[in-house]
């Protein structure tokens, strides 16, 4: 296992490297900087532009060198905690971001939990109870959050909190506790507030999981090796989770990695929907206005985010089903 | 180094094998890289916490697998009908009548699961041996361990069942099972 966790991260690194690489290059891939923008703005509202300011500015931040020596002032600043200055906001991005990578991870990962506990409970039922009333009203269901975009499911929500209950439940916390220092009633208001996020942005993923576990264990339960194990009187609970169920859960493990990313970029119209304090919105205006160290820094996060994800649902993997798959080789 | 040693006097039914010198290069090369990779921007740089942290970890890992390396590469084993020996830093012995679980796993770095290497890991007398696919006559060693797995009776888990049908083995008595389907 030390050799497999070794050639992992030796793959790990040299991936994000590559990647910061390539983000740079894109967030710089339009004309201009975002001293540019400004300039165009400012004449196209004819107000006077202090070219000599300018200069100063761009020598300040760096913007007057060649692309390589910004890219590594940019690496080199991220290792020790320097995501660089947001021109847009005119505070360094780590102020700027404040809680919102730590706000995005808790909506994730709480995201992820959600999917894969209803969908295994749900899915499960579903395969074992082919064709029954319970699997047609639950396969109805997660068509239904298959076919319904997340931002609708989160305009109708709104609604009906607002008409049934009289409250607003955008945001992710209630807004006494904005921009206040982290405390209990803090982290209470955050969980109050996060079930309804969690569902907005999981359906659509419960819904496509479900399907796929269930597709998946009822092609394990029709193999001969189960067939043969009920016939010989191996209990069907023990003929359902001994091997079956295992293989079955491989797409779920496989699946970490793609769905993180997956769950924080897509909630970013959510996000926008219902007002909540996560990366998304940010990202948005950053790449707008190329904000470039601001879009740069979001980028990276999720780049993080896919590679350990990936990472994480390998070793789980490994451990989980170190099974050859006939036809790759093995090393001699 | 020889890749494979011819067996000594009074080791006419065994073989004595070691690491091949290719084998070990690319894992010093590994180690070396990752340790390159880890350690000098802990050095040079004053990198955040949370940065450090992993980037130390890391940095571990990579020491103990060059350790690891060293300690494959001053190993000899030895594989005859008594046992199984590794002869080195941290060696140990198991005779086969004392061998109580075999596991055979396959891991591999790429996502269609290709290209990777079994490891054979034994267990007896209190001592607990590894073996990597990388170890030549390792098909010998692995149907050595295989009957031996036989005459102990011990149950092989689903997984070794499947990875010992890949290389066309089946405990003594028994057909090989099929080979899992391709995924």
């Amino acid at each position: 296992m030390l050799g497999y966790l070794v050639r992992r991260i030796l793959i790990m690194i040299p991936t994000l490297l590559a990647i910061s690489f390539i983000t740079f290059a894109i967030i710089q891939l339009p004309p201009g900087d975002y001293l540019t923008t400004m300039i165009a703005e400012l004449e196209s509202r004819g107000e006077a532009v202090d070219h000599g300011q300018i200069a100063l500015l761009r020598q300040t931040y760096g913007l007057d060198r060649s692309f390589f020596e910004q890219y590594l002032m940019w690496l080199s600043g991220m290792l020790v905690g320097d995501f660089g200055y947001s021109f847009e906001y005119n505070l360094p991005v780590n102020d700027v971001v404040g809680d919102r990578l730590l706000l995005t991870t808790v909506v994730s990962f709480t995201t992820i939990i959600f999917i894969w506990v209803v969908s295994f409970i749900i899915g499960i039922y579903s395969a074992t109870h082919q064709y029954s009333l319970g699997d047609y009203v639950l396969t109805f269901i997660g068509f239904l959050g298959l076919a319904t975009p997340n931002f609708l499911l989160a305009l109708v929500l709104l609604y009906l909190a607002n008409v049934y209950f009289g409250t607003s439940i955008g945001g992710l916390m209630d807004p006494s506790y904005i921009d206040q220092p982290w405390s209990w009633a803090k982290v209470g208001s955050v969980l109050a507030h996060l079930w309804i996020p969690v569902v907005v942005i999981g359906t659509s993923g419960t819904a496509s999981m479900i399907r796929r576990l269930r597709a998946n264990l009822l092609d394990e339960l029709h193999k001969q090796y189960v067939v043969t194990a009920r016939a010989k009187g191996l209990p069907r609970r023990r003929a359902l989770f001994k091997y079956p169920l295992r293989m079955a859960l491989n797409p779920f493990i496989a699946d970490i990695g793609n769905l993180l990313p997956q769950i924080v970029s897509g909630a970013a119209v959510v996000s926008v929907v219902m007002s909540l304090p996560t990366t998304g919105p940010m990202l948005l205006d950053a790449l707008r206005s190329q904000d470039m160290y601001l879009a740069g820094s979001f980028l990276m996060f999720l780049a993080v985010l896919t590679v350990v994800g990936v990472f994480v649902s390998d070793l789980a993997l490994a451990a989980l089903d170190p099974r050859i798959r006939l036809g790759g080789g093995v090393a001699r | 180094m020889t890749a494979a040693c011819p067996a000594g006097p009074g080791d006419a039914d065994g073989f004595t094998v070691r690491y091949s010198p290719g084998d070990l290069a690319a894992d010093y090369a590994r180690a070396g890289l990752g340790l390159a990779l880890t350690v000098p921007p802990l050095l040079a740089l004053e990198v955040v916490p949370w940065l450090a942290w992993a980037l130390g970890g890391a940095g571990a890992l990579f020491a103990l697998f060059l350790a690891a390396t060293v300690r494959r590469q001053l190993t000899r084993w030895r594989i005859d009908d008594r046992g199984i020996a590794a002869e080195g830093p941290l060696g140990g012995a198991i005779a086969w009548p004392a061998l109580d679980r075999v596991r055979l796993r396959y891991f591999a770095t790429r996502r269609d699961r290709s290209g990777g290497w079994m490891q054979l890991t034994l267990r007896g007398d209190g001592v607990t041996l590894s073996v990597d696919s990388t170890l030549p006559r390792f098909d010998d060693l692995t149907a050595r361990a295989l009957a031996a797995a036989g005459r102990n009776r011990i149950p092989l888990e689903p997984v070794t069942e499947d990875n010992l049908a890949a290389l066309g083995l089946a405990l003594d008595g028994a057909d090989p099972p099929d080979p899992p389907p391709p995924r």
